[in-house]
């Protein structure tokens, strides 16, 4: 029997016994039962209040309501799609990028004293026009170790590229010094540095020597699948070692070499002040900057995760609004329910708690869903591996990020029908009426900034960047002789399906490696700092880089001293002459020489496809022959057939080329746009789920509304009024908290147009073309959801609607 | 003359009747009568959540059983715990009327 059961059994045998006493008093059976009853008082009171002093309600009720919940849902499935589905998503996207944004620029590093860690860079006066800061020398390093009191150890890493025999796949390393293992907290391999041993990564399969560019090397140990190995571009610009990491090498260190080659990772002592350490750390002319290890590796994903976490907010801010109202609706629609309530005994905080229960039990259901939900999505985030996302191996979805999550969406809900149960109709639909504000504000600063992301996007994917991207092949190609670069250019020329080729030391995108002033022989004082590139015959062509004057180098030109250089270099050195036919020092490879300037190339972007392009010298392949360089193809077909072909002409040749280093032009440009492509897709998939929900919410209310004043509208409709005009009156009331929730967001997005400003490529953070389209679209989207519930109000026959029950 | 019962009173009436032998619900009610001379009034129904409040509390406990002329009925009687908040309440109740008496009495004069 359970307890509900139960009472009443026990007010029943009340009510019997005491009509028994009255028969026995010479009353009728009847006369004393109604007796019994008439005497007992209210028995729906006493159950429940019974109930209540048994401390079953709260369970009963929360079970009851359940019960009626998913009744109700089952029996309403647009009702539930339209409030559940939202508020789920809402709070998956929000524990996921809430989780992420944490765990990645907030929770410490996975190593020792994280706080007391930081990447090194110099200020150097000489770069300061290309780089605001870059990686520092060996003098640096020696000076450090005996100079700088403040720091408990310095490491340095640089990187470098391996090829092993019988095996076409070359090793990555990370050449690091010894300090390098304890700074991230990994276990010394014992010896390593004073000896030439490999430590592995993880997913390298383990082997007890390694063969590395014909040299045995033995194996010390294997790092641990969490190890945390810093790439390259999160180390700061100039860092140039590969993607992945395979191994680590004690590095080769040279004194004597004056290049600016070594990221430094310091440790400071506890308690040491940063300015102090700098202060200890700056040799010469050059100022050392510390920023922690944190800020710096994370620094390329703080942008978009702040700009996700916003967007994430944003939705589901709209999602617990539109969940606030369709409760209002909800209980607005049941309110003759709860009136027959009241009249039985129910108080007014029976039926707060009994709508309470109810939206527990809705959003207790969304969020389990949700939570798994994120969970999935989580890990599609961490295996698709953005580039720009680093500590992917640390994300989990963080139980309060999710628990915040609901626990605003729950918040709005309860205050929203906490509200409204206190409210006479017209009050609820005041309210009503300012969440559909709030929506419809929200949703325009949605909207208009994933506008304002996709434009950005679109115009950066489409900008000249300086050289083409399609049908263009890219590979790199490590020669032990310089010399058969020449030959196996003039090969890969021959092969079918290609139009044109050539090689350079660095492809656009890839940053520089050479920098030099440019000195004209003629004037005393050194020009403005260029980066410097070497590039084959044919390499414009191929490229697809024009060249705004003059000509490109030519197999005839070989041995000869020349030089072609940018449009941004002629501006600067040779303002309003003709630059063709000057001269320039050219002082790489080969000894200082004067070389004559045969052409100028249209501007590339040599590091950041988002920034201007920097000055650049090009030098023909003679004066500064490399053993490696990277090849662009440009072929009738498929770039990808090409690389099968160039890859087997390389084997043929003796020639190294490296796989899945760089595939193709197009392939570099995903690269390099891809956290300005997540950043307006995420943002465009928030602001689409986003205006759904405001929209859903919208049809909710209109609907709700309009259902109460059936009987107004039959009138006008019976009192000569056409559907169409009372539709129009309708619309124009239902529409109004939107006008004024998008005039509100139209505000809200001038005046937080600055933050968005520096994620916009091209794009103006006031674009009135986009963010008419984003008002327009929040408008057109709401009058669609309100004329679809309009249209089925009006359609009713007066007659029927009028007659009385 | 009859008395409505007041506030917090319920309780104390409840245990005593309970504690003079195990009874049922109606039960208890005609003995609350019976020991008040028809002086109080209590409204039926009333009684119901008062006696789950304590059991609840663990000072009555209740088993189903027949009542004398055979019909189901759930019986109620006093726990240890029970026998020793009477004993308390009581004495709480006559320090009450006491000082009550006392006040009125001496604002009277």
């Amino acid at each position: 029997m359970n307890p509900h059961q139960e009472i009443e059994e026990e007010l029943r045998s009340h009510i019997e016994l005491r009509a028994a006493d009255l028969e026995r008093r010479g009353l009728s059976p009847a006369q004393a039962l109604r007796e019994a009853r008439l005497e007992f008082g209210s028995l729906a009171r006493f159950t429940e209040e019974g109930r209540e002093a048994k401390g079953w309600r709260t369970r009963d009720l929360l079970a009851s309501t359940f019960a009626a919940s998913s009744r109700f849902l089952r029996r309403n499935p647009l009702y539930a799609l339209a409030s559940v589905l939202p508020v789920t998503l809402g709070i998956a996207a929000a524990s996921l990028i809430f989780s992420a944004a944490f765990i990645i620029l907030q929770r410490p590093l996975p190593i020792p004293d994280a706080a007391r860690v930081f990447n090194a860079r110099l200020i150097a006066p000489e770069f300061a026009a290309l780089h605001p800061d870059v990686p520092i020398t060996s003098a640096h390093y020696l000076t450090w170790r005996t100079q700088c009191k403040s720091c408990e150890s310095i490491a340095i890493v640089d990187g470098g590229v391996y090829s092993q025999p019988f095996d076409p796949r070359r090793l990555n390393a990370l050449e690091v010094s010894p300090e390098f293992f304890s700074i991230l907290g990994l276990p010394v391999p014992a010896g390593f540095g004073a000896t030439r041993q490999a430590v592995l990564a993880a997913h390298v399969p383990p082997a007890a020597v390694l063969q590395l560019d014909g040299q045995t090397v033995p194996v010390a140990a294997t790092l641990p699948a969490t190890a945390l190995l810093p790439r390259a571009e999160q180390l700061g610009e100039m860092m140039h070692f590969p993607p992945q990491i395979d191994i680590l090498l004690p590095v080769q260190f040279d004194p004597s070499d004056p290049g600016f080659h070594y990221s430094a990772l310091v440790k400071l002592r506890p308690g040491v002040s940063v300015a102090q350490a700098e202060a200890e750390l700056t040799v010469g002319a050059s100022r050392t900057r510390l920023t922690p290890l944190q800020q710096q590796l994370t620094a390329e994903a703080r942008q978009p995760l702040l700009l996700f976490t916003a967007g994430a907010a944003l939705l589901l801010l709209i999602t617990a609004l539109n969940f606030g109202n369709l409760h209002l609706t909800r209980i607005g629609a049941r309110r003759p329910d709860l009136a027959i309530h009241t009249a039985l005994g129910a108080s007014p905080a029976d039926l707060l708690r009994h709508t309470l229960a109810e939206i527990a039990a809705l959003l207790l259901a969304s969020a389990l869903t949700a939570g798994l939900l994120a969970t999935l999505a989580m890990r599609a985030l961490v295996h698709s591996a953005p580039a720009f996302l680093p500590r992917l191996s640390e994300l989990t979805v963080l139980p309060s990020a999710w628990a915040l999550s609901v626990l605003l969406t729950g918040i709005i809900g309860a205050t929203c029908v906490a509200f409204a149960l206190r409210l006479e109709p017209r009050g609820a639909r005041g309210l009503q009426n300012a969440l559909t504000f709030s929506a419809a504000a929200l949703t325009v600063v949605l909207v208009s900034t994933a506008g304002l992301l996709l434009l950005s996007y679109a115009r950066l994917r489409g900008a000249d960047h300086g050289f083409a991207t399609s049908h263009l092949a890219t590979f790199h190609i490590d020669a032990p002789d310089p010399a058969k670069h020449q030959p196996f250019l003039h090969q890969l020329r021959q092969l079918p399906g290609v139009i044109a080729a050539g090689s350079s030391n660095r492809l656009p995108l890839q940053g520089e490696c050479f920098f030099n002033p440019i000195i004209q022989p003629s004037v005393p004082t050194p020009g403005p700092i260029a980066a410097w590139r070497v590039v084959s015959p044919g390499y414009f062509a191929a490229a697809g880089t024009p060249l705004l004057a003059g000509r490109e180098f030519t197999d005839a030109d070989r041995g000869q001293s020349l030089a072609i250089i940018s449009l941004r270099v002629a501006y600067e050195i040779f303002p309003g002459q003709d630059p063709i036919g000057q001269q320039i020092y050219e002082e790489i490879g080969a000894e200082k020489h004067t070389a004559s300037i045969i052409g100028v190339a249209a501007d590339v972007k040599a590091r950041h496809i988002n920034a201007a392009a920097p000055p650049i010298v090009y030098a023909p392949i003679w004066q500064a022959p490399f053993p490696y360089n990277y090849y662009v193809v440009r072929t009738t077909g498929d770039s990808r057939e090409l690389l099968d072909s160039a890859r087997q002409l390389a084997a043929e040749s003796g020639l190294a080329m490296a796989p899945e280093r760089v595939t193709s032009m197009e392939a570099m440009v995903d690269h390099a746009t891809q956290p300005q492509r997540w950043q307006s897709y995420w943002t465009a998939g928030f602001a689409a789920l986003g205006l759904l929900t405001a929209c859903l919410g919208l049809f909710g209310s209109v609907r709700f509304q309009l259902s109460r004043r059936t009987a107004e509208i039959a009138l006008r409709i019976a009192l000569g009024a056409t559907r169409r005009t009372a539709a129009t009156m309708l619309l124009g009331e239902s529409m109004r908290p939107v006008w004024f929730g998008v005039i509100a967001g139209l505000a809200v997005v001038l005046r937080l147009g600055q933050l968005i400003e520096p994620q916009l490529y091209a794009v103006h953070p006031y674009d009135p073309w986009v963010l008419t389209s984003a008002a327009a679209a929040v408008l057109l989207a709401a009058l669609t959801a309100a004329y679809i519930s309009i249209r089925r109000a009006v359609r009713i026959d007066p007659m029927t609607a009028l007659r009385p029950d | 003359m009859s008395q409505s019962i007041m506030h917090g009173t319920l309780d104390l009436l409840i245990l005593k009747s309970v504690s003079l032998g195990q009874q049922h619900g109606y039960g208890i009610l005609l003995r609350i009568e019976q020991l008040s001379a028809g002086g109080w009034v209590i409204e039926q129904g009333a009684l119901y959540p008062a006696l789950y409040r304590l059991e609840q509390k663990a000072w009555i406990k209740s088993e189903w059983g027949t009542s004398e002329n055979n019909r189901k009925a759930k019986f109620y009687s006093l726990t240890p715990a029970g026998k020793k908040q009477l004993r308390l309440e009581a004495e709480n109740w006559r320090r009450t009327v006491e000082l009550m008496d006392l006040t009125l009495g001496t604002e009277s004069a």
